[in-house]
């Protein structure tokens, strides 16, 4: 999956965020646990990225480059 | 009757230093927490509050559970008033009550302030320093208010639950043996406290003598640190909506961190699926495991049973039996006592009514099934259920288009008129995706979707705001003009 394909997902998800520039999205409390949530289900039903516990870290959510690094760093594996 | 509040004296006299509530940084032992009740009430009262609504706008905090006592204390009833809230929620809220008093603390006063001007605004830590004689109230009458939740209503005004102190009394007597509490169980509350939710913890901690610990919000974004801050803290005792347990299963945390020593694991308010309780009983092999139903409407639970083993996927976990004191029915279309039905609940629990609003009242309350001459009102849940061979009650689904979504009871008509009233919007329709735990919105009109996603979040609760927003050039309708749900979810979802 590119870039494009996350911020594609995202913006589905939350129109009213701009993903491609926004930072601290769950410092500032504009995505919330539900969100988290639902974020990880749709990865995984719509990508087949398998996201774990260790990975659900307010770092990993804050941005969508964040996102998208984490999702990276899974697929290499 | 012996007052909710004699509890809390019984407690505190015999375990004063003991640690009562805390949220990991501040706590209140049981002899602070009846100190700050007592002197909260003491200052309502010296200023002149008698048997009305007083709302509480603080943060979720030991001290916030202190205000809620110490309204009680002085003869009122608590109103919670969540900081988290829109705006217009708590604006038709304060429109309905028209309280005379706000309990706040120093970071909500100037939102207090704005949102009920004319109203006397109490700062809690003053209040529970005023001076009185630290012991509470022993007698009540049973009838008086205790507290006023709102909840959603589908034409969008929310509805006031109003709860008496002899229902409080009631749940008292009844959760706490139900589920076995003692002195030794350590709390973990996942709850919001504007919610009847947290009163599991409530009755843990003021009857039982237990201690609760209020998680940070935080922590469900970081089901490591969840787990880690419930091991560090000696959390022993989970009463958490489904949504919860599934989603720290769904993570896959217990391939990371395991929960140590959990005794007790109380579920409910949704389905929890088979292979996320299986995770549950993997990681926490001593503890016992209840599933809880109930309404708000009946104070909180009602319902409870003992899981016990492995599940068999392919059959619905039953909600069991009714507490004693509290009877239930399931009638059918003919308002008869049936073995299939509409689940109806009679006993002290059930609520007053909602607040000033006898219309929607009347359409919840019937005469008891069993003998329509008596004076006794039961609560229509409008959930559907059937008993299985052993007489325990199984949940089947809702009668209209409520919904319980990540813990909390919501009305698609209210997501749908909250919509409507948005511009560019000619018509509009909710559909909930269960397995996905997710709520869709289907419109037509020029209205932008991400213009409607930005309406909507004024206007709504995160947790009711749509996960899917789509315009569409038309919707399809029913013969008699009614948007025609059945064959737009075919369309959607392929159902």
């Amino acid at each position: 999956m590119s870039f494009e394909d996350l911020l594609s997902m995202l913006r589905d998800m939350h129109p009213d965020i701009d993903f491609e520039t926004a930072e601290g999205l769950i410092d500032k409390k504009v995505l919330t646990s539900f969100d988290v949530v639902s974020i990880v289900a749709e990865l995984s039903e719509t990508f087949d990225v398998e996201l774990g516990a260790v990975d659900i870290v307010p770092e990993n959510f804050n941005s969508a480059r964040a996102l998208f690094a984490l999702i990276q760093r899974r697929e290499n594996e | 009757m012996k007052s909710f509040l004699s509890y809390l004296n019984q407690t505190a006299d015999r375990l004063p230093d003991k640690l009562a509530f805390s949220d990991g940084e501040t706590g209140l032992n049981f002899a602070q927490l009846r100190q700050a009740a007592a002197g909260v009430g003491a200052c309502l009262m010296n200023s002149g509050a008698k048997g009305e609504p007083v709302g509480v706008l603080m943060e979720r905090s030991p001290d916030q559970i202190a205000a809620f006592l110490g309204v009680m204390e002085a003869g009122c009833f608590y109103v919670p008033l969540d900081e988290q809230m829109p705006r217009e929620r708590l604006e038709r809220i304060v429109r309905t009550l028209c309280p005379r008093f706000i309990l706040t603390d120093a970071k909500n006063m100037t939102a207090a302030e704005s949102l009920c001007p004319a109203a006397e605004h109490l700062l809690f830590k003053g209040a529970a320093a005023f001076p009185c004689g630290g012991r509470l109230h022993e007698e009540a009458s049973g009838d008086d208010l205790s507290y006023v939740v709102f909840t959603s209503g589908s034409t969008g005004e929310p509805k006031g639950v109003s709860i008496r102190e002899r229902s409080l009394l009631d749940y008292a007597q009844s959760l706490p043996r139900a589920l076995g509490y003692d002195e030794s169980l350590v709390f973990g509350c996942q709850s919001p406290l504007y919610f009847d939710a947290y009163l599991k913890e409530l009755l843990g901690v003021v009857v039982s003598g237990g201690t609760a610990y209020l998680l940070p919000r935080e922590l469900f974004i970081n089901p490591i640190s969840l787990i880690k801050f419930i091991n560090d803290h000696g959390i022993n005792a989970l009463c958490w909506v489904s949504s919860a347990f599934s989603l720290v299963a769904r993570l896959r945390t217990f391939y990371a961190i395991q929960p140590e020593g959990i005794k007790l694991i109380c579920f409910g308010s949704e389905t929890l699926p088979v292979k996320h309780l299986s995770a549950w009983q993997q990681a926490c092999p001593n503890a016992r495991f209840f599933q809880l139903y109930g309404a708000t409407e009946c104070t909180g639970m009602s319902v409870c049973y003992p899981v016990a083993g492995p599940q068999d996927p392919a059959k619905p976990i039953p909600v069991g039996k009714p507490f004693p004191g509290t009877r239930l029915y399931l009638i059918n279309e003919e308002g008869k006592i049936d073995t299939e039905g509409e689940i109806v609940i009679g006993g002290d629990c059930v609520m007053a009514g909602y607040y000033k609003d006898p219309v929607r009242t009347a359409e919840v309350f019937i005469s008891d099934p069993a003998n329509p001459d008596s004076r006794e009102t039961f609560y229509r849940t409008g959930d559907m259920g059937r008993f299985d061979e052993e007489g325990n009650l199984i949940f089947i689904g809702r009668r209209d288009q409520q919904i319980k979504h990540m813990g909390h009871r919501i009305e698609l008509g209210e997501v749908e008129s909250a919509a409507l009233s948005l511009k560019g919007i000619h018509e509009a329709v909710c559909c909930y995706v269960a397995d996905r735990q997710r709520i869709d919105l289907f419109y037509t009109g020029p209205a932008q979707p991400w213009d409607v996603v930005i309406g909507l979040k004024q206007k709504l609760p995160g947790y009711m705001t749509p996960s899917r927003t789509e315009q569409r050039s038309e919707l399809p309708h029913l013969p008699n003009g009614k948007i025609d749900r059945r064959t737009l979810e075919q369309r959607e979802y392929r159902r």
